[in-house]
């Protein structure tokens, strides 16, 4: 190792205990000062708190480390704004609560973006059985749209739809066979279903 | 500032948690959970080219 670097390692070092010990006013000071080694130790300081936390309240790790990002995302890019009339914690905590809080409502979106395609796709429902000739050629048409379409879309995704329509599996046990987050479960969800809905509209039409 | 800065960035004079949230926050800490150490240092590394990024940009006060 170049004498330069080595001399650099052994000061730092020998600084990790002290700059540990500081308080989180003088290691914002650093930071904001462009120290590198300070904002290190406000980072280990803090990411198990917040990621403990905001898995307690997703218990998703997709999820979770979308949140943590957000979360750290803000705390250093507002940084400068900080003025100490809290403590850091509560702050830290206070946006991280924000963002488990916004990922909830987007989560509640999602679902009532699906249920209104869901009822789309279900306007109508025929039976085979009362059917004439015409309407079950018709029907037969609309299943091999949806068979068309659901081969053409990416394995994980006909994946999550067979899990959900067909074993009736919650989101969160889907996002774990697929290893995705919710989020990602629920758009491929959605934008599944509006490919569907594409695929048979002119069908449901004919059938009406 | 930004909306999206202002719903993202706590008013710090608004700190106040209820107990609910208080205890979420202090169980939280008993539990054993541990992130992806990867995507620690990923994030680590990503916000440390953020904050470099800004200064090299001579970005002003995010006062607000």
């Amino acid at each position: 190792m170049p004498r330069k670097t080595l001399a650099r390692k052994v000061r730092s070092d020998s600084e990790a205990p002290e700059r540990a010990a500081r308080s989180d006013a003088e290691l914002l000071a650093g930071l904001r000062a462009g120290s590198e080694a300070d904002f290190n130790v406000l980072y280990e300081r803090y990411f198990q708190r917040v990621f403990a936390y905001v898995y307690s309240r997703l218990r998703n790790r997709a999820d979770s480390e979308e949140v943590v990002q957000e979360t750290f995302t803000a705390v250093f890019r507002s940084a400068d704004a900080y003025r100490g009339q809290s403590s850091l914690l509560s702050w830290i905590y206070g946006i991280a609560k924000n963002n488990v809080n916004n990922h909830h409502r987007r989560a509640r979106a999602h679902e009532a973006r699906i249920e209104r395609a869901e009822a789309e796709l279900q306007r109508a429902p025929q039976r085979l059985d009362t059917c004439t000739p015409e309407e079950q050629l018709h029907l037969r048409r609309y299943e091999r749209a949806i068979q068309e379409r659901l081969s053409s879309i990416a394995d994980w995704h006909a994946e999550v739809f067979v899990l959900r329509h067909m074993e009736d599996l919650p989101i969160g046990e889907i996002a774990r066979r697929v290893s995705r987050s919710n989020d990602a479960v629920r758009s491929s969800l959605y934008r599944v279903k509006r490919l569907l809905v594409e695929a048979v509209q002119p069908e449901s039409n004919a059938a009406r | 500032m930004s909306t999206k800065r202002n719903e993202e960035v706590m008013d710090e004079s608004a700190m106040d948690f209820t107990m609910d949230e208080l205890r979420e926050f202090l169980e939280a800490d008993l539990l054993d959970v541990q992130a992806d150490p990867d995507f620690k240092e990923r994030l680590r590394k990503k916000l440390w080219a953020m904050l470099e990024a800004r200064r090299s940009r001579g970005s002003g006060s995010t006062e607000h």
